[in-house]
């Protein structure tokens, strides 16, 4: 009986003692930042600053028109230096398991990104599931300063555009890595830039992908259809809208692509050139008719189906252009394809890939199917003697 | 004090799982790269001839431990240096993996902890079962905790199956070529190697016939599911980085994020971690303990574990920072697994299956 009494008595006890933790990680003793940002100053220097939650303006709801988030910077020679200089400005210790924005200013993507990269990685307290962003002609600061009316936390807007326009979300900083690991390719990062909105205030903007060279320094922009089309090559897209003239209707026609496909196949000539066929397929939603066709005639069909294609093509060549002879960058995954088709071959090319990867002959062949035409046959507008059948 | 054939089937899956799942990824693509899987394979081969040997030795003698019949097989002199050379091993290694626990835990949750007290809770859960349950007590812990892993390893693939890129697994061996691919089954295999403790586990068996299946199946069991998990990190980092990641699977699981609402979902997989991580401790602990009775023939072995205990808790405390524990897998990998795991239960096999036929004669 005693036995029994002895051991109910450590048995309770222990509740009293496994309850909490030695840690003693308390809520009211951390602070959660949601997005921060990295700039270059001028005398060389990181200036970092985070955008961290105010908690009981969060549980009060959306009352009223006081911010439920302040910012906080801090200055110093490297990235941890300067958190340090945000930590002596801030009561709590950072919770950084939230986080899923980073804004980096075009100086210091220009400058050269390689010193802080790895602070990501390094600390557990860091999620690889983080999306980094290049400001465009801007600062990451005046990044987070922005306020964006829809989301309460403003900063989760870039990524929820991102999402919202058809990109995968949360893989561009594990992306960035991969790229610059890997024999050849060269790394990228998604763009936003800051534009006057509507609203007298201004608003941020998904612009498209950042271009980085092999020692990490921002080399150039792709816009926003053109990161697009590169998304498509590299399977990272779910919606898109193209527009092209056809001129035998008089006007455009809008499509809008879903169910995105790519193929890519290498060759090698026996002159030691290398070829790249890619094959880009899709389906299509046509959503915009602007042309005097009647589109339910199946020659007008296959007539809009060609054109688009035809131009379609044409338009990712271009892109593909620009970044081989512009930028001369692989960050087109091509390393990886050559690696894959012809793996013996690619031990000789990887050593001069830099010089290869401009020269490679291209072809482009954009597959789009139309599946729909929407509600109506020919415009409504139109009289109809104007409608061409 | 029995265990049945089901028991120790989960007890060396669980046993094998958890550190190999955790340590050996990120050596195995560091040499290999995206022809990992095929390292693991290779390991899962070997650790397969490990145990097959192992348990032959066993069933030469199904009533006694490994401490009794080496000294049968070799005589009482040559037996009792190669018993010596066994419980430097074991008192080692648990000391070992009670601070590669301890760093783990230390880095992913508990930070401002000291690490005594990390070690030493664990050790408390260790003795606790092993004074209380002994091997019956291990055995029925590794039943419930077995499946449980089972059901982590299960969601760990659901969570992450989007975040999967099979071109990641290609071009396949291409890259690497085989002396890479073979040298990079060493390390897994070093791991996987570590089911030869059934050497002391057999004898305690309701029915040894059941041993070689449940055994084989467990090191088979624990092997695919290494295997899958390291198809996983390479699918999910790529090569390249998940060599460079000390835990890939942790990160792994840190990358999980299902409809951006099933997210941070590594501290399952460090509770996961931890209970197999007991289950192997205290499966050492005990055979440690067990067997250093037999071997001085104390009456009551259970008085033996807290003097092992006590070794052990300096033991942990001794390297002074994790480079000094990896210099540990090292020798590990070069001499321990050659020797102790091969070499000597396949000389003992050999000379014990002809001492057998001599005196059958």
């Amino acid at each position: 009986m005693i036995n029994r009494l002895a051991a109910s008595m450590i048995l309770i006890l222990c509740i009293v003692l496994l309850t909490g933790c030695w840690d003693r990680h308390e809520l009211s003793d951390r602070v959660f930042d949601l997005a921060a940002s990295a700039d270059l100053r001028d005398d060389g220097t990181y200036l970092t600053a985070g955008q961290f939650i105010i908690p009981s303006r969060i549980e009060q709801g959306a009352s009223g028109s006081e911010k439920s988030y302040y910012i906080e910077t801090g200055e110093g020679k490297s990235i941890l230096k300067s958190i340090q200089g945000v930590r002596q400005k801030l009561s709590r210790t950072i919770a950084r398991g939230h986080r899923h924005n980073f804004y980096i200013g075009e100086k210091l993507a220009k400058n050269g990104i390689e010193d802080m990269l790895d602070v990501f990685s390094r600390d557990p307290g860091n999620r690889i599931r983080l999306d980094i962003w290049v400001v465009k002609g801007n600062t990451g600061l005046e990044a987070l300063k922005v306020l964006y009316p829809l989301e309460k936390i403003p900063s989760v807007a870039s990524n929820k555009i991102y999402k919202a326009v058809g990109g995968t979300v949360g893989k561009s900083y594990l992306d960035f890595l991969m790229a610059s690991s890997a024999e050849g390719s060269c790394p990228t990062l998604p763009v936003v830039d800051i534009v006057q909105g509507a609203s007298p205030q201004e608003t941020i903007r998904f612009y498209g992908r950042a271009i980085f060279n092999h020692d990490y320094k921002l080399v150039g922009y792709l816009n926003f259809v053109e990161g697009a089309y590169r998304q498509w090559i590299l399977k990272g897209i779910s919606y898109l809208e193209v527009v092209e003239d056809i001129p035998e209707g008089d006007g455009t026609v809008g499509v809008i692509v879903t169910n995105f496909r790519s193929k890519l196949k290498s060759s090698i000539t026996s002159e030691k050139k290398v070829k790249m066929d890619i094959t880009l397929s899709g389906v299509g939603l046509i959503n915009e008719n602007n042309t005097n066709l009647d589109l339910t005639q199946l020659h007008n069909w296959k007539l809009v189906q060609n054109k688009i294609n035809k131009s379609n093509s044409e338009h990712v060549l271009e892109m593909i252009t620009k970044v081989q002879k512009q930028y001369g960058t692989d960050v087109l995954g091509f390393n990886e394809v050559l690696n894959r088709q012809h793996p013996i071959k690619w031990k000789e090319l990887n050593r001069n890939w830099d010089n290869i990867f401009p020269e490679i002959q291209v072809t482009v062949n954009v597959h789009i199917k139309l599946k729909q035409i929407g509600l109506v046959g020919p415009s409504l507008q139109f009289k109809e003697r104007e409608i061409k059948k | 004090m029995k265990i049945s054939g089901y028991q120790l089937f989960w007890l060396i899956f669980t046993m094998e799982f958890c550190m190999t799942a955790l340590f050996t990824i990120s050596p195995t693509v560091s040499l290999a790269k995206q022809d990992a899987w095929i390292s693991m394979i290779i390991a899962t081969l070997i650790s397969l001839l490990v145990i097959f040997i192992a348990v032959k030795l066993s069933l030469l003698y199904p009533e006694k431990t490994f401490i009794q019949y080496s000294q049968l097989i070799l005589g009482k002199w040559l037996g009792k240096i190669i018993i010596f050379i066994y419980f430097c091993v074991w008192i080692s290694v648990i000391g070992i993996i009670l601070r590669e626990y301890a760093d783990f835990v230390y880095l992913a949750l508990f930070s401002s902890t000291p690490l005594w007290f990390i070690i030493l809770v664990m050790l408390g859960a260790m003795v606790y079962v092993t004074y209380s349950g002994g091997i019956r007590g291990i055995g029925r812990c590794s039943e419930i905790i077995g499946p449980v892993t089972v059901v982590g390893i299960i969601l760990i693939i659901l969570f992450s199956f989007k975040d999967w890129d099979w071109l990641k697994l290609l071009p396949v061996y291409y890259n690497t070529g085989y002396v890479s691919i073979a040298k990079a089954s060493l390390s897994p295999a070093s791991f996987l190697g570590e089911s030869v403790i059934v050497i002391m586990l057999i004898s305690f068996m309701t029915k040894p016939n059941q041993a070689m299946t449940s055994s084989v199946l467990g090191v088979a069991a624990a092997s695919i599911a290494v295997l899958v998990m390291t198809f996983i990190v390479i699918m999910v980092f790529g090569p390249n980085i998940s060599a460079k990641l000390i835990y890939p699977l942790y990160s792994a699981v840190t990358f999980i994020s299902v409809m951006e609402f099933i997210q941070n979902v590594d501290v399952l997989a460090v509770l996961l971690w931890i209970i197999g991580i007991f289950i192997k401790l205290s499966l050492y602990l005990f055979i440690t303990s067990y067997g250093t009775a037999q071997f001085f023939h104390i009456k009551k072995w259970k008085h033996t574990i807290w003097f092992i205990a006590l070794i052990v808790f300096g033991i942990a405390l001794l390297p002074r920072s994790i480079n000094d524990s990896q210099v540990y897998a090292k020798f590990w990998l070069a001499v321990i697994l050659p020797v102790n795991i091969l070499g000597i239960p396949l000389l003992l096999w050999i000379i014990g299956s002809i001492r057998k036929k001599s005196i059958l004669k």
